[in-house]
């Protein structure tokens, strides 16, 4: 009889517990659901209709770059009240492809995506979880129209170089967002003091003003720097006119072919090489270190910094006590100059939408590449301004005379060939691959290694990583 | 196949058959159940795997590394089937002492425990078996998000990191010889029953034949490596054994130096804890701030100081890898320190005062009494340091060497990372997770055999 007392009172203790639970529970819903009701009509209070369309538009940045883009999508959601852009940042390119993936896959798909430039062949490649292609391509999708919904259409006015590098038989397929190319930063307070007279074009040009820099008492401990990242070989590729891939450099079909020991490859890594002997070059001794080389040549460590333009804001926004000028990034004296590639990512936009989301969608990817916004974007980022008009307008304004840094990358650009060579490659499984180089390089410097043996056996595992990727996307 | 599952049955029968002798069971039903128990646990691997690495075009090491599975398959449940008709003849229930009898009071049905422990399987298996059932999925595939295709590839991830032209030196095996020489030699001088003399002296011989025996394990499978994994393999082996004997001994020094009563004390433990908040990746970040000769603090005095700056660490191996095994050293460091105080405040002061009157002096004190009174938390330290170097270590590297110089530091974890998130080849990062996996079971039933030795030595003394 106790024991049954006991048990029944523990029974109802239980249920007690579990009610008071429950009611708590409502409780708290009830109480957290109230404010954000008033959030959700304080965001949505622009627009007049009362369901606007949302359009979730998803990029790889969570700087000063993210708020940018959120004041953007602020502003279309403001002239465009039936669409809400909702603008979401990733810490990364991988992690934003993959979030779109997976969210495809759970029914909730990103309408627009920001994807890197090296991985344009593996985004082509893609398919949804049911099989259909992951992109639509953006011209496609127009179908001819010159605006949407009173956005103009920007596909034309895009800079040559970056519409051709994201082209498929003449068509643009995604919209160039971040674009930037390599070009060299100079202190040109010691290539004074060391006599050089001009910015060194040739690599020639530049052993030669380290050598006399070299001499400076007191002068710098190297002498030329840059990051050891796989984009540096592709624009020294470029600018032979070599290609990386077979194919047409994998714009005239699908790549399955690596030339990692091409002539122009193997010079490139030999020259890298010898200035590292020489104590030109100074190594920071890690793999694609951007920040550690821009302190080698902020701290005055190095006189010349090959690296992305866009790190020309970066310095402007905190200059050093010596004058920072620019060139082009140096090439082999013995072939002609050809030209360089761009590096950054676009914006794709996603298959499988219905009509109204893509229409909105195509209306804020031209809406945030409008000359305006393309202008700022150039000034926030130092990124290139996309467009020829946002060009013209920063002319127009005196932007460049004032910051003639800021001019090179678009020249660079301009001075370039229009041929699959110097757009750059376009393959499978091409991180693995820039992975496999970076290693090498580091080898090779390092443990002195022979350039062209080792790059031998780089170029094998290359093919073996081409091959891997295309036995799972080849057709 | 057939041939090598009968082979496993076979001796799962001859050694289900023995142990029921042994304890006065029906021999015929062990030889049946070991039997029965042998194929069923080869067959388990074979299911997922297709048999594939029994195919006639698959290489030596596929052969090998499928046996292996089949082997390890079929004695884990021949292992577990003889235990549990053990635990269900209640033979194990007539060993229990009284205490341990189930209680008379809470008499349930075997169902609630069960459901008590619902919740937590639930959560587990959602979350940890699930998860590690996809992960050895993936493994057998080349599988890659957002692919077309996704081929079965039998066990090509595990076997491409076994080099194919594998070639042991010489040397190797002049130390395995020898390291079986003295294993030998032991179990002779145990037999014949000539050790209880010096008995001290036998059981050092023993704990140092086993370090000998681990080294040349080690080596072997250094050596059986790819080009590509050996540098990883080395790299784990060297950092992971860096930061934990750093870690004990420096953590065992400064809690036995905070531990004295100086004025002050008190402030200056909890200082010393204080790294063990710092995550990972910060530690690099510190470090790299510190030592870096273009940015570094150290650097930047040294020059003012002696006009000399630091040398590039990513340059060097040592340099690099020492610079990773201070960083680990200092963030564990704080957790260490913690446990030592603790276990020094247990050291019986009365053994400590009886060595003294005896003339101890204070390095025989620490050595023959306090030493062994934290034996037991110097071994969770080790586990709970090496499990740190095997699986956190991923910021660290990232932040300050990112695998360099040539992949010298680039841990396991590190390596799979690398491959799987950034290189995005899920299968093959997936098949080195399994063997890291692999690893820690190795090490925590190690630890538990420990445990349970000291445990019983314990339970004698006292």
């Amino acid at each position: 009889m106790i024991h049954r007392s006991k048990l029944i009172g523990a029974i109802l203790l239980v249920l007690a517990l579990v009610a008071s639970a429950c009611s708590g529970g409502t409780e708290e819903t009830a109480d957290t659901a109230a404010p954000s009701e008033d959030a959700a009509t304080a965001a949505t209070a622009a627009p007049e209709s009362s369901e606007p369309i949302e359009i979730r538009v998803s990029i790889a940045f969570t700087d000063k770059r993210l708020d940018w883009a959120v004041d953007v999508a602020n502003s279309f959601n403001a002239e465009y009240p039936e669409y809400n852009v909702v603008m979401e940042g990733l810490a990364g390119y991988n992690a934003v492809f993959e979030n779109a993936l997976l969210s495809i896959e759970q029914g909730n798909p990103p309408a627009v995506f920001q994807f890197f430039e090296a991985a344009t062949q593996e985004a082509r490649d893609t398919v949804q979880a049911d099989g259909s292609p992951l992109l639509k391509s953006v011209t496609e999708a127009l179908a001819g129209r010159t605006e949407v919904n009173g956005v103009e259409v920007i596909l034309d006015d895009v800079v040559d170089a970056a519409r051709n590098y994201y082209s498929q038989n003449g068509e643009l397929e995604s919209v160039p967002f971040n674009t930037s190319t390599t070009i060299m930063f100079v202190n040109q307070t010691i290539l004074d003091e060391a006599g050089v007279a001009a910015i060194p074009e040739t690599w020639a040009e530049i052993e030669d003003a380290c050598a006399l820099i070299a001499d400076l008492p007191n002068g710098p401990e190297g002498c030329i720097v840059w990051p050891n990242h796989s984009w540096i070989l592709e624009q020294t590729l470029a600018q032979h006119g070599a290609a990386l891939v077979n194919a047409d450099n994998g714009r005239s079909g699908r790549a399955d072919e690596v030339y990692l020991n091409s002539e122009a490859a193997v010079g490139f890594m030999q020259w890298w090489k010898d200035l590292y002997d020489k104590g030109y070059f100074v190594y920071t001794g890690k793999i694609s270190d951007w920040s550690g080389v821009n302190n080698q040549f902020l701290g005055s460590e190095a006189v010349f910094q090959i690296s992305s333009s866009s790190m020309a804001t970066g310095m402007a926004a905190d200059p050093p006590d010596f004058e920072i000028t620019a060139g082009f990034m140096p090439y082999n004296q013995e072939v002609p100059r050809q030209g360089n590639l761009i590096g950054g990512a676009t914006m794709y936009l996603v298959n499988g939408l219905d009509k109204a989301t893509e229409d909105g969608a195509l209306m804020f990817m031209n809406y945030m590449t409008n000359t305006e916004n393309a202008a700022a974007w150039h000034k926030l980022t130092g990124y290139i301004p996309i467009t020829q008009s946002a060009v013209d307008t920063l002319t127009a304004e005196g932007w460049f005379t004032e910051n003639p840094n800021y001019i090179v990358a678009t020249e660079a650009l301009a001075a370039s060939e229009d041929k699959p060579e110097v757009l750059g490659p376009l393959v499978g499984n091409f991180l693995a691959i820039r992975d496999l180089f970076t290693a090498t390089a580091e080898d090779i410097l390092v443990n002195d290694l022979d350039v062209a043996p080792a790059m031998a056996e780089a170029n094998e595992k290359a093919n073996e990583l081409l091959d891997d990727y295309n036995l799972l996307f080849g057709g | 196949m057939i041939g090598w599952i009968l082979f496993a049955a076979v001796l799962g029968a001859a050694y289900v058959g023995i142990r029921f002798q042994r304890s006065n069971r029906r021999t015929l039903i062990g030889v049946g159940l070991g039997a029965v128990a042998a194929a069923v646990g080869s067959l388990i691997p074979m299911v997922p795997l297709k048999s594939c690495t029994f195919e006639v075009d698959r290489t030596g090491a596929d052969y090998i590394f499928g046996l292996l599975l089949l082997f390890a398959a079929a004695t884990g449940l021949v292992v577990i089937a003889e235990r549990s008709t053990r635990y269900l003849s209640g033979e194990d229930r007539k060993r229990r002492t009284i205490q341990e009898q189930p209680s008379k009071l809470f008499k349930t049905s075997p169902v609630v425990p069960w459901l008590l422990l619902a919740p937590s399987l639930v959560i587990l298996s959602m979350f940890v078996y699930w998860p590690a059932v996809r992960t050895a999925r993936l493994s057998l595939l080349r599988f890659r998000l957002g692919a077309p295709r996704s081929p079965f590839i039998c066990v090509d991830n595990f076997t491409e990191l076994v080099n194919p032209e594998v070639t042991f030196s010489p040397n190797f095996f002049v130390l395995m010889g020898v390291t079986a020489a003295i294993g030998a030699a032991i179990v002779l001088l145990q037999k014949t029953q000539q050790i209880h003399v010096q008995q001290n002296m036998y059981k050092r011989a023993v704990s140092l034949w086993k370090m000998l025996a681990l080294l040349v394990v080690v080596l072997f499978f250094l050596q059986l490596a790819s080009e590509d994994y050996g540098p990883t393999l080395l790299a784990t082996v060297i950092i992971s054994c860096g930061i934990v004997s750093l870690a004990i001994t420096i953590g065992l020094a400064i809690a036995y130096l905070a531990s004295q009563p100086v004025k002050g004390a008190k402030t200056f433990r909890t200082l010393l804890i204080w790294p063990y908040a710092v995550s990972a990746p910060i530690a690099g970040i510190l470090f790299m701030v510190m030592f870096d000769p273009v940015v570094g603090v150290i650097d930047h005095f040294m020059e003012i100081i002696f006009g000399i700056g630091l040398p590039q660490y990513r340059k060097t191996v040592w340099l690099a890898q020492s610079v990773i095994i201070g960083a680990s050293v200092w963030k564990v460091l704080g957790f260490d320190i913690l446990f030592f105080i603790a276990g020094l405040q247990n050291v019986p002061k009365s053994a400590l005062e009886a060595a003294a009157v005896d003339g101890a002096n204070a390095w025989q004190r620490f050595k023959f009494v306090t030493l062994p009174s934290l034996a037991p938390i110097i071994l969770f330290l080790v586990i709970t340091n090496l499990t740190y170097s095997f699986f956190d270590l991923f910021g660290t590297v990232d932040t300050l060497t990112r695998g360099a110089p040539a992949g010298a530091t680039s841990v396991a974890i590190y390596e799979i990372y690398r491959i799987g998130i950034e290189l995005k080849f899920l299968g093959r990062a997936a098949a080195q997770a399994l063997i890291l996996f692999g690893l820690i079971i190795i090490v925590t039933i190690w630890q538990f055999r420990v445990a349970a030795r000291r445990g019983a030595t314990m339970g004698s003394t006292t």
